[in-house]
């Protein structure tokens, strides 16, 4: 036995397996590092069963279609059972069976009719999780068609594990065969497009690269030595060492060339030599001098990483009053005991975007400030019902604003913190709404009124809303830190496998972590070297809402769902005489809420306890949905001035604004001739005739002034009216009534400009 | 120089496609890594090509059965770079010679090998051409080297002490050629016959040659009594058994035996071979006779021709009075119709029967030889085990043959004793 088990594993097996099983390894863990949502551990497994299958399919008695076949076949109904988590059904579906057969055969002794029910209950389990697994791989694919981009992480994972098992199966069949190059071309090329997309974890590749040049040398020698015992040559032992040893050291060479050059800045080295004349003092000594040049961009991060919400900070306690809400949703009521179902409201403060597995932070945030009364954002999705809240707070030590749903505006001055600002587009062709992302908005005031939507889509819209999410969405909400271990990649892709749409695979983990875990503030704090999902998940089973919105947002990121943690307060107690929500310090709450494209944002409760939110019908949505209200005249001008290129908005402002002051010029000027006395205003009006009509000689009288203006303008008449007037004001005691003086302006004007205009003929003769 | 795997420059035209295209350091780790190996690879097999130098030298242009066969091989290498592996494929024809081997040779060094062989069949084979195989260690390049040096070498059938076969004297005392150059050993004349061209002037028998008007030769006493004509049937559907084992090999060792003892006893020894290519040598008693016999004899290869007809066409050419050695493995009588001619031409037949019956044949020697003996022709069955016995082939009995890898040191077993029991002594 163990002379056969030495026979059938040669060393030469033996080093050659270690080898694939390295390259494997290479594989899967870049893909790890590289998928989102697939670390190397959930690929592991399946590359080295296929490497293993593909070897043993490799034997010369089995053909290349029999293995392709068998690999192919088998791997396909592995991986599909096993993201389809049909292990269960299918036991269940064998026990029952057998239960079945015995139980027919009781009843043919005699014994009761037997009950295939267990049978059809697996068989349609079975069905069911396919079937649920078959829509998501079918709606990511269609997406895929459709140059859209999904993130369904069950579907994309069980792609990549297929094209891992293929690739390592592959290997497997042709290493056995003798062709380590064809065998490790698949894994290679797969692992350096996906590297040179994702420009991670190069040192996959780089070692994949040094394997195969090992096993291209391995390969030949040991094909050799195949040869020459199959034709009994004699062959020297020395070959074998001084093969391994020369092998041993080009790939080490080789493999230091291929780690280095890369690494060579050649075209920094190109730079620096270039730069290097300019750097030289000796135009200084010369007295050469430099043009002041403007200094680099300086850019500036502000950090954002709220203490209180690192989790181990813990909860507040008191019983302290925050703030009361007035919605006027329901009327007030004369007796406070009064059994009212009133509305349940999350009101927010902040929202987190970062997660580091301690806790949450936010991105890099732009402040805007805000007039009481601006808007927010100008375009809204549909779906979403208006709610005036006004606050009153009392004891709030921090200066954010609180809100339920997305604010629209607010009747104080606030300054909005933006990670991605909206476009005030009021035609709708700017960035949506939705595709916004405020961390929250800082107050001046104790008392406002706030108005704000609340989203109200209904089930079926969220079913349809697919996973065609906006880039910067993806990029920034999707994202987990590498201390996320893959237990808990592999829950998400449990608990969601068998849901067919984002929101059902939403609701898949809130329920989950609704049923599943303790409520209790009664918890140590997270391990320095435990990641806070997992180890709530896995070994804390209980906490607070922070672990519970904590876990939630893990596991939705992790299930390929955008998610984002929001902190503020519960809904309080409803005060059902005044008709308000009294929102305490204990109501400190966090929740989470998870993007659906086309819609926005919605809330999920993941706390045990806590109520969750209700779900609408179709129907009710529509009927409760509201629209924006429309903005006035001036907004949309601002607005759409707003909107032009500013390039655009400077030819507009320039020509604006200098007849704007024309404009201005021309009533100030209209205003100092009223004021003035008649003979004053006359006499600043024929002066400033000189300006234009060319200055008169010391004897020149006004009508000879006004002769050599006559060709100038068509309305002589008014021309020698104001030269009468004129004269009439200097040298008639009959005073000139200011009405005449009204009445000439007009025409002076007139006359002005035509002056204006011949002046610039003139000079351009 | 052959590169091994296409794939490889595919790989790395398409990684410096893809550096052009979407520069990367993934693509730099390929081309520099897969386009480095590639360019060592070349650089190693084309220095190999251009400086591996092989030498073939043996001792021996001729050898008989049993022989050994010695060889040096000489590679040299005169690159810098070493040759991890050389295998040396010998296109040698020489059944069971096995001169390939495998070894390594350093940069800008030598390797000697020895290689012994044993003949174990006659014939005439060819010595080299070789081909020589070698390659980077990477396994990218093979380089392939033809050295079609070779030579021939005649492996002669065994000439092997025979047990007591009387062949019976064919002739009259004073028949026979009588030699050129030979001592008188006897003056005494036995009588005189008619001259043959060729005799010697000086034994013309001058008053006989007077009375009868045309010349006379004196016979002396202690002349042969009479050629010996060796006819070896290799008519194929007569023979049987397999390679060493068969009525012709035994045939062709038992002819030149004793064609060996009749040249020895001052015979002179013809040779007719009735096989593929008819071979007819006429009697001589010289030592360029012993080497045409054996040459002959070992490139004698079966035949169509069946004795009776070969004994038709070619009978007239065994000549008058002389013995006439028939070794064949034929069953059936019908040659002996043709021999009667001979017999009344005064040729004196021995029949060396093979007994094919032993060797796995059809038929029994014994009839024919009872109806030889019937008609007064002496007749000798020759059993498998006569030339298989331990005084029929000296110094075979108890004989190893090793084999030594002269690189590797492993010694081989190529020939042992068929009987290794252990005896206690009486």
């Amino acid at each position: 036995m163990r002379t056969a088990l030495l026979r059938r594993f040669a060393p030469r097996d033996v080093l050659t397996l270690s080898l694939l099983g390295a390259a494997v390894l290479c594989l899967v863990n870049g893909l790890g590092a590289t998928v989102r949502g697939a670390v190397m551990s959930a690929f592991l497994p399946t590359g080295l069963l296929a490497a293993l299958l593909g070897w043993g399919l490799g034997h010369r008695r089995i053909n290349g279609g029999q293995a392709a076949a068998g690999l192919v076949s088998f791997g396909g109904i592995l991986l599909w059972a096993a993201t389809a988590r049909l292990d269960g059904p299918l036991l269940g579906l064998a026990s029952s069976t057998l239960s079945y057969l015995a139980s027919i055969l009781a009843w043919w002794q005699g014994g009761p009719p037997p009950n295939p029910a267990g049978m059809a209950d697996n068989l349609n389990a079975i069905v069911t999780q396919s079937a649920g697994l078959w829509a998501r791989v079918w709606l990511w694919m269609t997406s895929i068609s459709r140059n859209v981009t999904t993130d369904d992480v069950v579907a994309r994972v069980l792609a990549w594990s297929l094209a891992v098992w293929l690739a390592c199966g592959w290997a497997g069949w042709a290493l056995r065969r003798g062709q380590p190059l064809n065998a490790l071309t698949p894994a290679l090329g797969m692992l350096a497009f996906v590297t040179d997309y994702t420009q991670m974890e190069i040192d996959s590749l780089w070692l994949l690269v040094v394997i195969l040049l090992a096993l291209m040398g391995l390969g030949r020698f040991f094909a050799n030595l195949e040869r020459w015992e199959t034709r009994g040559i004699d062959y020297a032992e020395i070959i074998a060492a001084n093969t391994l040893v020369s092998l041993a050291l080009l790939a080490a060479l080789l493999a230091g060339l291929a780690w280095v050059v890369p690494l060579v800045p050649v075209g920094d080295i190109i730079e620096n030599l270039r730069r290097k004349p300019a750097q030289s003092t000796a135009p200084q000594s010369l007295g050469l001098q430099e043009a002041p040049g403007q200094g680099p961009d300086v850019t500036y991060s502000r950090a954002a990483l709220p203490r209180s919400h690192l989790i181990s900070a813990g909860p507040n306690l008191s019983r302290e009053v925050v703030f009361t809400v007035r919605t006027g949703e329901l009327t007030s009521l004369p007796y406070e005991s009064a059994a009212v179902n009133a509305p349940n409201h999350h009101w927010r403060g902040q929202t987190f975007d970062r997660y580091n597995g301690y806790g949450w932070y936010s991105s890099e945030v732009i402040r805007r400030g805000l007039a009481a009364g601006d808007a927010f954002f100008t375009t809204l999705p549909p779906g979403y019902r208006r709610l005036e809240q006004q606050f009153t707070l009392f004891n709030v030590e921090d200066k954010f604003l609180y809100w339920a749903g997305a604010l629209y505006r607010a009747d104080t001055e606030v300054t909005a913190l933006w990670r991605i600002q909206p476009v005030l587009d009021p035609a709708g062709t700017g960035l949506p709404f939705n595709e916004s992302d405020l961390l929250g908005a800082e107050r001046q005031a104790e008392t406002y009124r706030a108005e704000a939507y609340l989203p109200i889509p209904s089930v079926e819209q969220l079913r349809a809303a697919g996973q065609e999410y906006p880039a910067a969405i993806r990029e920034r909400y999707l994202s987990l830190p590498e201390r996320v271990p893959e237990r808990v990649f592999a829950l998400a892709r449990a608990l969601t496998a068998a849901a067919p749409t984002p929101f059902d695979q939403a609701l898949a983990i809130e329920t989950y972590l609704r049923t599943n875990f303790e409520y209790s503030l009664e918890v140590p704090g997270v391990p320095v070297d435990s990641e806070v999902a997992d180890y709530f998940l896995f070994e804390l089973k209980r906490g607070y809402c922070d672990y519970y919105a904590t876990a939630m947002a893990v596991l939705a990121r992790a299930a390929g769902l955008p998610a984002r943690l929001v902190t503020g307060y519960a809904s309080g107690v409803y005060d059902a005489r005044a008709a308000e929500y009294v929102v305490r310090q204990s109501d400190a709450h966090s929740w989470v809420e998870i993007y659906f494209p086309g819609i926005g944002w919605v809330e999920f409760e993941p706390t045990a306890g806590q109520p969750g939110f209700d779900r609408l019908s179709a129907a009710s949505a529509v009927v409760l949905s509201a629209e924006l209200p429309p903005p006035t005249l001036l907004e949309t001008l601002k607005q759409s001035f707003n909107l032009l290129p500013p390039a655009v908005r400077l030819a507009v402002s320039v020509p604006v604004g200098l007849i704007l002051l024309l404009v201005l010029c021309l009533a100030l000027e209209d205003l100092v001739l009223r004021v003035l006395s008649p003979a004053l205003a006359l006499r600043w009006m024929f002066r400033n005739l000189y300006c234009f009509g060319g200055q008169p000689g010391p004897a020149t009288t006004a009508t000879e002034f006004c002769a050599a203006l006559l060709p100038y303008t068509n309305d002589k008449a008014s021309l020698l009216a104001l030269t009468s007037l004129y004269l009439q004001a200097l040298f008639s005691p009959r005073p000139v009534s200011a009405r005449s003086v009204r009445e000439s302006i007009k025409p002076w004007r007139a006359l002005r400009w035509r002056l204006v205009l011949a002046k610039n003929k003139r000079n351009a003769d | 120089m052959r590169l091994n795997n296409w794939l490889l420059l595919i790989l790395l035209a398409l990684s410096i496609v893809m550096q052009v295209i979407d520069p990367s350091r993934v693509w730099k780790i390929l081309i520099v890594g897969l386009g480095s190996a590639w360019l060592v690879g070349w650089l190693w097999a084309r220095g190999l090509a251009r400086s591996l130098q092989l030498t073939r030298e043996m001792r021996y242009g001729w050898a008989q059965v049993g022989d050994r066969l010695e060889e040096r091989f000489t590679l040299l290498n005169a690159s810098l770079f070493p040759a991890t592996w050389v295998e040396i494929e010998d296109h040698s024809t020489l059944p069971g010679y096995r001169a390939s081997l495998a070894t390594a040779v350093g940069g800008e060094g030598e390797v000697t090998l020895l290689t012994e062989g044993y003949c174990a069949r006659r014939g005439l084979y060819l010595l080299g051409g070789s081909t020589l195989r070698s390659g980077d260690p990477l396994g990218m390049y093979t380089v392939t080297l033809e050295d079609p040096a070779s030579r021939a070498l005649l492996v002669l059938p065994p000439v092997v002490p025979l047990p007591l076969i009387d062949v019976t004297p064919g002739g009259y005392l004073g028949d026979g050629r009588p030699r050129l150059r030979a001592p008188e050993e006897s003056v005494r004349a036995a009588g005189v016959r008619e001259y043959r061209p060729g005799d010697p002037l000086r034994r013309i028998h001058w008053p006989t040659s007077a009375r009868q008007g045309k010349l006379f030769t004196r016979q002396l006493e202690g002349n042969p009594a009479g050629d010996w004509w060796i006819l070896l049937d290799m008519d194929q559907n007569a023979q049987a058994g397999s390679d060493q084992d068969s009525t012709v090999e035994h045939g062709v060792m038992l002819a030149a035996s004793l064609a060996d003892r009749g040249l020895r006893e001052k015979q002179a020894v013809g040779l007719a071979i009735n096989g593929a290519e008819p071979c007819w040598l006429t009697p001589r008693e010289n030592e360029r006779q012993r080497w045409d016999i054996l040459r002959a004899l070992a490139l004698a290869q079966p035949g169509g021709l069946s004795l009776r007809d070969f004994l038709q066409r070619g009978g007239k050419s065994f000549g008058k009075q002389a013995s006439l050695v028939i070794i064949t493995a034929s069953t059936r009588t019908d040659w002996l119709e043709s021999l009667a001619p001979l017999l009344w031409r005064g040729l004196v037949p021995t029949v060396l029967l093979l007994e094919a019956a032993s060797f796995g044949g059809q038929g029994s020697s014994q009839a024919v030889a009872e109806q030889l003996q019937g008609i007064g022709i002496a007749c000798h069955v020759i059993p498998r085990d006569l030339l298989n016995r331990p005084e029929a082939r000296p110094g075979q009995a108890g004989r190893w043959q090793f084999r030594q890898s002269k690189i590797t040191g492993k010694v081989q077993a190529i020939q042992r004793p068929e009987d290794l029991d252990w005896r206690r002594l009486a």
